[in-house]
């Protein structure tokens, strides 16, 4: 059942009553643990849903199992075995759900299994006494699919203390459930018919066609999956519990480094703590290049856990190379600068933001190529077509082509009109969405009269300006 | 409660009925923007599928000149597409296509009604005049050809009447045109249609038989007579006579007339397969049971068929050929782009077969009385360029497509 459905926003409606109806805090655990089982096995994976109960049980056994042993032999032992279980299922979900296309979720309640037992091993968080509460923290249906990736000192107490859904977090939740539907159906699913007829065969293209596409790719990845965590995080605040942010204004960022502190940062967090730092912590007799190598690796390993083709390798070894290089070439960035009079100056952030854009795009364009080939082609004719094809531009030559995409003029401008809508739409609602962002004022005081005329417009948005559904990006990993 | 109490609970409920106004004002304002953009309708006034049509003072309906209403587009002439000149070009057929709702096109998309397709299949060997006009009544019909189609002189005319609506023939429409409660609110038609798209398709069937059942039980209860499942012989003769004087009104100005049989959903092998769509049909034919109408219709298209064999008139039987699945009709006797294409190539084919794209009669010269009048007629014609309607259904939308 996709978020952006019906269908699905009866059942959130349906969960909410029933939620509220519950007797106690166990109660609503169960109400809240049933509806996820109920959701997953729907979604087409009633095998993957066995699954999820193996290895909940695996994880909750050796969780139990470290908070009881005190030998660190033992101990260790413990968390091989529950961090293998993990690794198990992911690499068995993999392997089994070629046909299906995607693993359903399985890539981030394994991560999160994982992250539970490491923080329970190194006494970060205490072992989960409650086998529901551990269920729960790991099926919770609104991040089930796609995250955010939460953290068991993060979600495990407020499932502990799971309120009653009140109209507060009804009002609270609804916002963000609509910019997250706005930024899907309006904006991404918008963007992904230009961008499929350029990567749907890059061959055919030359030059500009294939910078464009992958600068509306960047923009439909990031609206995709930004919208898709609003939304789970709007339906998670309905229920009373409130889900990590996972974005915040990536293509802003001045460096790759900081734009990995800005993208899916409930994913880069965990990678910064459980891949990162033991390995450059394991690499620190390598001096100057035992950062980088720790960098490379991790990426690598991030663009293992999307996907085992070379695009998604090389996709995380770029990511890699550009945050290795960045470490390596520090000194010699900052002189160079000051050399060219750009130390200080006021164009400095933006040329660093423009460069970081560009080396996302770069690796975008390895994350969306169905091969490698076909990212080499558009790196490489990208930058060799470009001059031919801004020259026919200028002469007024084939336009529909170039400009266009080969697609209809009312489609495009309509993907234009949506693209330059999001961002102001966004700037505008952010602070009455983010608590704190701007005030500390409960959310009922942050909204005024201008915040409910640009949510009835997104209202319109969403119910008739939207395309049809397609499904979430990252569900497929 | 105290006085401050009451106060700030009256302070609450003024903030939530501003916020309410506020809301409703954008999502209105939204919706105008919106049809403003996408398909130049006004800001203002009314904007529903009823503007493209109205009542004659002479009686008869016919559609407004130069009206548009999403992808529909009225010429200057009062017909469907795209500009017909009074004069046709010279060494092209005249095709004039004259019937209701099925041949002006309701579900298919834009340019996807047959007479259209039929148009694209000629190409520019024939002009093809979409001169039908939604709810075009036996109490019209003979006028509105008189007055509106064979000015233009066609040399062709394809006669597709709709002989459901011959069974239980409607007088003279007094007026099309009331203004449907809530019209002048374009967001509660598109939230109608929309609300409509969300529901599951089984769900959307289910409700869709609940709501005929109970309107068909009203009507039935007012007409105080169970529904009958045999059509009188009085019924067809009375069609077949109507019939054979359009024919004999075109033949007499010089056209060549051609009939077309008339298919419907539900006169299919398993006739309980489309109970819906028949239950649809009934509410504009209440006094005939789903048997009623089908033995009907049979009988009407045999007196089709009779009349063309006893003028020698040719008839293009898609009643007898076309497949009776929703592939080709959007409803019991709508098509969708499918049917529209089967239509077309049926016409097409008995056009060849009868040697009537080699009969173009040639033009007088000097504009006649009769075409001076039509040129009077004319309003003003849309502005070119619209795209798709979006999946919108006219029917539901309140267009009475009887």
């Amino acid at each position: 059942m996709s978020l952006a459905s019906a269908g699905y926003a009866c059942f959130v409606a349906a969960v909410v009553a029933a939620s509220a109806a519950a007797w106690s805090v166990r109660g609503r655990r169960l109400v809240l643990l049933a509806a996820s089982c109920g959701l997953y096995a729907s979604a087409g994976a009633p095998r993957l849903l066995l699954l999820l109960a193996a290895v909940t049980a695996v994880t909750f056994a050796c969780g139990r199992a470290l908070g009881t042993r005190t030998g660190p032999g033992s101990r260790r032992a413990v968390l091989w075995v529950g961090l293998a279980a993990c690794a198990a299922a992911l690499a068995g979900a993999r392997a089994f759900s070629a046909g299906l296309g995607a693993t359903l979720g399985v890539s981030y309640w394994t991560l999160q299994a994982a992250s539970y037992l490491l923080d329970v091993h190194a006494g970060v968080a205490p072992p989960e006494r409650d086998p529901d509460a551990l269920a729960l923290h790991l099926a919770f249906f609104p991040k089930l699919l796609q995250g955010p990736l939460e953290r068991a000192g993060q979600l495990l107490p407020q499932l502990h203390a799971l309120r009653r859904p009140a109209v507060a977090d009804l009002a609270a939740g609804a916002p963000l459930v609509l910019w997250g539907l706005f930024q899907k159906v309006v904006v991404a699913d918008r963007l992904g018919p230009l961008v499929d007829a350029v990567y749907g065969a890059p061959t055919r293209f030359d030059g500009l066609p294939l910078v464009l596409a992958t600068w509306l790719l960047a923009a439909q990845l990031y609206y995709d999956f930004a919208g898709y965590t609003d939304v789970a995080r709007g339906v998670a605040r309905m229920l009373g519990v409130g889900l990590s942010r996972n974005f915040d204004a990536p293509y802003a960022a001045r460096s790759v480094a900081e734009f990995w502190r800005r993208w899916h940062m409930s994913f880069s967090s965990w990678l910064l703590d459980y891949v990162f730092r033991p390995l450059q912590l394991g690499l620190r007799d390598w001096r100057t290049w035992g950062t980088p190598l720790a960098l490379l690796a991790t990426f690598l390993a991030s663009g293992l856990w999307h996907g085992t083709s070379f695009t998604f390798l090389a996709w995380g070894g770029l990511h890699g190379a550009f945050l290795a290089a960045s470490t390596l070439t520090r000194r010699w960035r900052t002189r160079a600068a000051r050399a060219i009079g750009l130390e200080g100056s006021r164009l400095r952030a933006p040329l660093q933001t423009l460069l970081t854009f560009q080396l996302v795009c770069l690796a975008w364009v390895f994350f969306r190529a169905p091969r490698l080939g076909d990212a080499l082609h558009v790196v490489r004719h990208a930058v060799t077509g470009l001059p031919a094809s801004l020259a026919r531009v200028a002469a007024g030559q084939d336009l529909g082509t170039l400009l266009l995409l080969g697609r209809p003029a009312a489609e495009v401008a309509g993907a234009v009109a949506a693209l330059a809508a999001a961002p102001l739409a966004g700037a505008l609602l952010r602070p009455a969405l983010e608590p704190g962002a701007a005030t500390a004022a409960p959310a009922a005081r942050r909204w005024t009269l201008s915040h409910t005329a640009l949510a009835a417009a997104l209202v319109y948005a969403v119910a008739f300006l939207g395309t049809a559904t397609r499904a979430f990006l990252y569900q497929h990993f | 409660m105290t006085r401050s109490a009451l106060t700030g609970r009256a302070a609450r409920l003024l903030r939530a009925g501003l916020h309410l106004v506020v809301a409703a004002v954008v999502l209105e304002g939204a919706a105008r923007l919106d049809d403003r953009l996408r398909w130049g309708a006004p800001l203002r006034g009314r904007y529903d599928p009823e503007i493209l049509r109205e009542v004659d003072p002479a009686g008869y309906p016919r559609n407004v000149p130069g009206a548009r209403f999403e992808k529909w587009r009225i010429d200057g002439h009062g017909f469907r597409g795209g500009e017909v000149a009074p004069q046709k070009p010279a060494g092209t057929v005249r095709i004039a296509c004259l019937g209701q709702s099925e041949t002006f096109g309701l579900y298919e998309t834009e340019g996807g009604e047959w007479p259209a397709r039929l148009q694209a299949r000629l190409g520019a060997t024939a002009e093809v005049v979409n001169a039908s006009v939604v709810g075009l009544g036996r109490a019209g019909r003979a006028a509105y050809l008189d007055a509106r189609v064979l000015p233009l002189r066609p040399d062709v005319v394809v006669l597709y009447v709709n002989v459901l609506a011959e069974l239980s023939p409607a007088p003279a429409p007094a007026g099309f045109a009331p203004e449907p409660a809530g019209a002048h609110l374009r967001l509660l038609a598109k939230a109608r249609v929309a609300a409509q798209g969300v529901l599951p398709d089984g769900l959307r069937r289910r409700l869709r038989a609940w709501r005929l059942a109970r309107q068909l039980r009203a009507v039935e209860a007012t007409a105080g007579q169970p529904p009958a499942d045999a059509v009188p012989d009085a019924v067809v003769a009375a069609f077949e006579a109507h019939l054979a004087a359009l024919v004999d009104t075109v033949r007499a100005r010089g056209g060549a007339p051609m009939l077309v049989t008339y298919p419907v959903l539900g006169d299919a092998p398993d006739p309980g397969a489309f109970h819906l769509e028949l239950a649809d049909e009934r509410q504009w034919h209440p006094q005939w049971s789903e048997r009623g109408l089908v033995a009907g219709t049979r009988d009407l298209n045999e007196a089709v068929r009779r009349l063309g064999r006893a003028r020698s008139i040719p008839v293009v039987d898609v009643a007898a050929t076309m497949p009776r699945t929703l592939e080709y009709f959007a409803d019991a006797v709508h098509y969708t782009d499918r049917g529209a294409a089967f239509v077309a190539d049926r016409v097409r084919a008995a056009l060849d077969d009868a040697g009537l794209l080699a009969t173009a009669r040639p033009q007088p010269l000097g504009v006649p009385a009769s075409k001076r009048a039509l040129a009077g007629s004319v309003d003003t014609v849309g502005p070119a360029g619209s795209t798709q309607g979006q999946g919108f259904d006219p029917k539901k939308a309140g267009f009475d497509v009887r």
